[in-house]
């Protein structure tokens, strides 16, 4: 059985028929070239090294993504260890909200723009970008980790070591943030 | 006001994240119907949310390996092969 998968399983295959599957979905997160495409050769490494294990049972995109995704968490981990993220303090939330009653201090208003003509226009992008860049260091993390690389939850939980009820804060301090800075910066 | 704009706000942003319990969402709801800001802060977080999901798939749909990089690791992978 395990010569069967030996025999139909040759990396140069792998990266003629997914490599294209893994870059995207590496860009996706990575949002560089260099760190994508290093990422793509260091799965197909280890997918060679550890062909063994593949069971069947999944399919073999499905299988070198999840790996993909591991080495894509290593990545971060590094990065952010680099970066010593974990010690650095985040925004009070208190000030958005009337201590008395809790009710808005600065009171939310629709935007009238519509996700699909926005969703392509570079300029908002800009300023959603500078906005986040304003945050808190750790709300900006996980915040662009979840919302521009589109992480999902517990990936991210897992990469910041912290718990879900910890970054559900977070991306809440970081929503309060954003929405209120984009409401002066492009909503007015 | 039972449950205060803090409060819901918070569960604005964990829709997002967990699926929320029925009684919070009904809550949340209720809420919405005696106040203004709280719904439009919910429809903000929503579009910006959708926004960066379209976003997302815009961008990458299309994006393919660079055939320098391909190479490249073509070579790690033919030395590799060859090593074991």
């Amino acid at each position: 059985m395990v010569g069967f998968f030996i025999g139909t399983m040759n990396p140069k295959d792998w990266l003629d028929e997914h490599g294209d599957a893994l870059y995207r979905f590496a860009m996706q997160r990575a949002q560089n070239e260099e760190v994508a495409s290093d990422l793509v050769q260091e799965t197909l490494l280890a997918a060679w090294k550890n062909h063994t294990s593949f069971s069947g049972e999944s399919s073999v995109r499905t299988w070198l993504i999840g790996i993909l995704k591991h080495k894509w968490i290593d990545h971060l981990r590094k990065e952010i260890r680099q970066r010593n993220q974990a010690e650095i303090a985040d925004g009070d939330p208190t000030a958005w909200f009337d201590p008395q009653n809790g009710a808005w201090l600065n009171q939310p208003h629709q935007w009238r723009d519509d996700p699909a003509s926005l969703c392509q226009d570079d300029q908002f992008f800009k300023v959603l970008k500078s906005c986040a860049e304003a945050l808190p260091d750790k709300q900006q993390l996980v915040f662009e980790m979840r919302e521009f690389q589109g992480l999902e939850s517990d990936e991210i939980c897992k990469v910041c070591d912290i718990s879900s009820t910890n970054l559900h804060v977070l991306l809440h301090r970081a929503r309060l943030g954003l929405r209120l800075c984009l409401d002066k910066n492009w909503f007015k | 006001m039972k449950h205060s704009c803090e409060k819901i706000s918070v569960l604005i942003s964990e829709e997002l994240e967990r699926e929320l319990t029925l009684v919070e969402r009904i809550s949340m709801h209720f809420h919405f119907l005696m106040c203004g800001a709280c719904k439009h802060y919910n429809d903000n977080i929503q579009k910006l949310h959708r926004i960066f999901k379209m976003r997302l798939k815009k961008k990458y749909q299309t994006m393919t390996l660079p055939s320098e990089k391909r190479d490249i690791i073509k070579a790690a992978l033919r030395k590799e092969t060859l090593n074991s």
